[in-house]
């Protein structure tokens, strides 16, 4: 009646050969959104990470009277250079705050300038050889080094690469966040109780559903 | 009195008059019921509503109050604002009380006030939409009276020109056009592109994960496309002009072609990974949608699994995937982000799409945090820009979302 | 029901897999041997050392209560069951002398030998003509477009439908009543000139009008295919089928004439369940 068992196998084969094409094709599309993610990510990371670290320069600050006017005192002209210019500014805050600490001197670790932290990172740099070589040497020395970079998480913005931190844009963010959920949630539980217990099947309804299909897409710039 | 102290002190006497009005009410619902008269509710329930009874006018007066103040623009003193929704308070005190008899169902009261207070949350979504077109709408009919609609839309010539010289008091805006083709076809590109990306690679992926995975892979796959869809577009928008760009260039160089690094390939690589989720999660629900039964009749005939897939289930669950490409391709065209910070400046009427161009939604960010007057042509211009750009993905929203319902009924129907 | 009919004694059972009244008029090649099969759904056995052996171009019915392993061993004849992930099977079934459920069986290529209508509809979302058209077109049974139409329209006549839609071969296959949709999913099963069709209460979700249809159909059809159905309904059996398998928990406890077993079963179980005293 049929054909027997050994012809039909024959013919399947080329068919069974485009069925398993069409497994391994949508295991391909899977894989390739995988490896999208995962190559993003570690585009990401690899660019995100060196920030958490930043430049440190340990030097000798001279609390002196004229220093509370303008931390530039307070250090000496020699390092000077590596150091960021934030000390301008972070120097006489910190003697404001602590009276006590006029006349005295201490080592302490400040922020290096911009240009140190992004050579030291790998990154092109505006400074000639003898200034590398001199980096390199305090590197070496001890008296620069990486730390993790605080100032990110605890600072806003500035007009210093190396002062700079999401800080306020944080708390900005928190703050829109928290009265977007504010509204959103319930309002969107209170449509969403209404639509499914108590409305009506008609026009309406219809119409508030269509609604808030459309809210959801339309392009956010037009909000 | 200032309007916060002039509030605070609204809000808390409302509250003692809502407080007030549960203890009487709940004491009169017991007296009544002591009385020996049965009654439809229990006490607290009677309690309930007499809170409402005080409180929901109140607030309802000084709503309206304030969106007359809105809308009208006509001044309404505050204090004598809040003074007229405290007395409200008190008469719905007194209503409520009065209401409180032996055959009142406060139950059902209250669940209607209930019902109308959820239903008016539901409509807020109409008003919201409303709200944005009106917005819209008046600033682009400002703009249609500076310039021809028809030129707006078939212009092919896209220079504001010396229009901001206009706004500044200086020329007289002459020679600006306004042709929009060049930017809405680079939008269309760069979604043409994204769709190129997204749609193979989303409904392959919904048909492994439906059809082929383990329950394993599956658990792990579905999250991982979902983390896909949750990245926000500011970080892929960095990582197109950072990252995707640069490498586009240099394969380009490669193979002996010039790109330029704000090239309308790479927004629309990212804009379709970004888009995948979308389309492989609704695809994937259509999927499992179209009946088994549908599946084992064409098993049983002696159909290879990917026969069965690839001419029955997917031609039945077709309507709705053109759906959820349709979805995203509407997600694809009002997409900001991604597009300002990885494509042009420069509308370029172009096929060529390693060059630089830009779409309608730089353009009305660029319109809208410049520096121009706003009643100026081109920032006028964003909205007209913002209009055509609504109606285009709503109109996109209403097909795919009739095309789905429609899938659902067949689907329906078809038992016996 | 004849309640005084002798009961067989242990020494009067017939030989493994044999009915026990042979159907003079009926066929006796087997396609089908089925030999000590047991099938496991997870941890709980549905089918217990079956044995019988089912002869061609007749028609075969299971009849028993509901849940008595009928359509899972229906299902068992061409490998649906593979479908079911926690199904596990132990025994023998052979077609036309190859094992069923050995490796190197293609269960793709069995069940284009062994095809199998079910019990609700289920048309393909294509036109009348593509049902029919499409799974010979695969098997490479046709090419040209003559040739297929030719096949579409002998299918259609042997289903007995194709008066009902010669005018309207482009219109979808959903758009048929019940009873035509089951016709059309009969005629595309033969299309593929299967030689068993299954059917799996073919007729339970239809009116009586496209059952009677249904039945004068599967006495044509016998005499080109084997026909093996599973049937709630008794007197469906007792109308079409030249053979009769009573089942009951997992086990088939007679195989006999149909006309032998609804008069002088051999069995009491079956005479029970016969004569309405447990459904």
């Amino acid at each position: 009646m049929s054909d027997s068992f050994d012809k039909i196998s024959q013919q399947l084969k080329s068919r069974h050969r485009k069925s398993a094409r069409l497994k391994y094709i949508s295991m391909g599309a899977l894989a390739l959104a995988a490896a999208f993610l995962l190559v993003f990510f570690a585009d990401m990371l690899n660019k995100g990470l060196p920030a958490f670290q930043q430049a440190l320069v340990n030097v000798e600050v001279n609390y002196t009277e004229e220093a509370s006017t303008n931390g530039r005192a307070a250090i000496d002209s020699e390092i000077m250079s590596v150091v960021s210019r934030s000390v301008v500014r972070v120097i006489p805050l910190d003697m404001r705050n602590d009276p006590d600490l006029e006349g005295t001197t201490e080592n302490r670790w400040v922020l290096a300038s911009g240009e140190v932290d992004q050579y030291l990172k790998g990154n092109r740099v505006r400074l000639d050889d003898e200034q590398k070589a001199a980096i390199d040497q305090l590197v070496e020395e001890g008296q620069v080094a990486m730390r993790f970079n605080t100032t990110f998480f605890s600072r806003g913005d500035s007009k210093m690469p190396e002062l700079a931190g999401i800080m306020s844009a944080v708390v900005g963010t928190v703050m829109t966040m928290i009265v977007t959920l504010a509204i959103a949630f319930p309002i969107g539980v209170m449509t969403a109780v209404y639509l499914e217990e108590f409305a009506p099947d008609n026009r309406l309804t219809q119409l508030i559903e269509i609604n808030i299909n459309n809210l959801a897409a339309i392009p956010s710039i037009l909000f | 009195m200032q309007t916060n102290q002039l509030f605070l002190i609204f809000c808390s006497v409302l509250l003692l008059l809502g407080l007030a009005a549960f203890y009487v009410g709940r004491s009169k619902a017991t007296r009544v019921r002591a009385s020996g008269t049965s009654m439809y509710a229990q006490p607290d329930q009677y309690a309930w509503f007499t809170v409402v009874a005080t409180a929901l006018p109140a607030v309802l007066v000084s709503a309206l109050g304030a969106f007359i103040m809105l809308v009208m623009g006509s001044e309404i003193p505050t204090f004598s604002l809040l003074l007229v929704s405290l007395v409200v308070a008190v008469v719905g005190l007194g209503v409520g009380m009065m209401l409180i008899r032996a055959n009142f169902h406060a139950r059902k009261a209250i669940e209607r006030v209930i019902v109308w207070t959820l239903g008016g949350a539901a409509t807020i979504s109409i008003l919201t939409t409303l709200g944005i077109l009106l917005s819209i709408i008046g600033e682009a009919l400002n703009f249609f009276q500076m310039h021809s609609f028809w030129d707006f839309i078939t212009g092919t010539e896209w220079s504001p020109g010396n229009s901001f010289l206009a706004s500044a008091g200086r020329g007289d805006g002459d020679g600006a056009q306004f042709g929009s083709v060049p930017l809405f076809a680079g939008t269309f590109m760069i979604t043409a592109i994204a769709m190129c990306v997204a749609v193979p690679v989303g409904l392959l992926s919904a048909i492994y994960m439906g059809e082929y995975a383990p329950a394993k892979v599956r658990g792990v796959a579905k999250p991982m496309l979902e983390i896909l869809a949750g990245i926000p577009t500011v970080v892929y928008g960095f990582f197109a002009a950072i990252t995707v760009a640069p490498f586009i260039v240099r394969v380009a160089e490669t193979v002996g072609l010039d790109a330029s690094f704000n090239n309308a390939l790479s927004p629309g690589i990212v804009m379709g990974i970004m888009i995948i989720p979308f389309i492989s999660s609704l695809s994937d629900d259509v999927i499992n949608a179209v009946p088994d039964s549908m599946r084992q009749g064409s098993l049983a005939l002696g159909m290879t699994k990917g026969e069965t897939i690839r001419d029955v289930v997917i031609p039945a669950a077709l309507p709705g995937i053109i759906s959820a490409s349709l979805l995203g391709m509407s997600r694809a065209l009002g997409e900001t982000m991604i597009v300002v910070m990885a494509a042009g400046m420069r509308p370029n009427l172009s096929a060529n799409p390693l060059e630089e161009m830009t779409t309608v939604t730089v353009r009305i960010v660029a319109a809208m945090t410049g520096d121009l007057e706003f009643d100026s042509a081109e920032t006028l211009s964003a909205f007209a820009l913002g209009l055509v750009l609504f109606a285009v993905t709503l109109s996109l929203n209403l097909v795919s979302v009739i095309m789905i319902r429609r899938f659902r009924d067949k689907y329906r129907v078809n038992n016996l | 029901m004849n309640s005084q009919a002798p009961v067989m004694t242990e020494q009067n059972t017939p030989n493994v897999g044999q009915p026990y009244t042979r159907n003079e008029q009926a066929h006796h090649d087997p396609i089908f041997r089925i030999r000590d099969l047991c099938l496991w759904y997870g941890k709980t056995q549905a089918l217990n050392n079956l044995n019988i052996d089912l002869f061609q171009k007749n028609v075969t019915a299971l009849i028993g209560p509901s849940g008595c392993g009928k359509s899972t061993f229906l299902r068992c004849l061409n490998r649906m069951n593979d479908l079911i992930p926690s199904v596990r099977t132990e025994g023998l079934v052979e077609m036309d002398g190859h094992d069923v459920n050995a490796a190197k069986m293609d269960e793709v290529a069995l069940r284009r030998r062994v095809g199998m209508v079910f019990q609700k509809p289920n048309p393909f979302p294509k036109s009348i003509f593509e049902n029919v058209a499409y799974a010979p077109r695969m098997h490479d049974m046709v090419g040209r477009k003559a040739e297929q139409e030719e096949l579409v329209e002998k299918a259609l006549r042997d289903a007995g439908l194709w008066d009902e839609v010669k005018d309207k071969l482009q219109e979808p296959g959903t758009s048929l009543s019940g009873g035509q949709q089951q016709r059309l999913c009969i005629a595309r099963a033969i299309a593929v000139e299967p030689d068993v069709i299954l059917m799996d209460e073919p007729t339970s979700a239809l009116d009586p009008i496209s059952t009677a249809t249904i039945e004068d159909l599967m006495d044509r059809l016998k005499e080109k295919f084997t026909i093996v159905t599973v049937t709630h309904n008794m007197q469906q059996a007792a109308r079409v089928a030249d053979y009769t398998a009573f089942f009951h928990l997992g086990e088939i406890i007679e195989y006999n004439d149909t006309k032998v077993m609804f008069s002088t079963p051999a069995k009491k179980k079956t005479e029970d369940y016969i004569s309405g005293r447990y459904g």
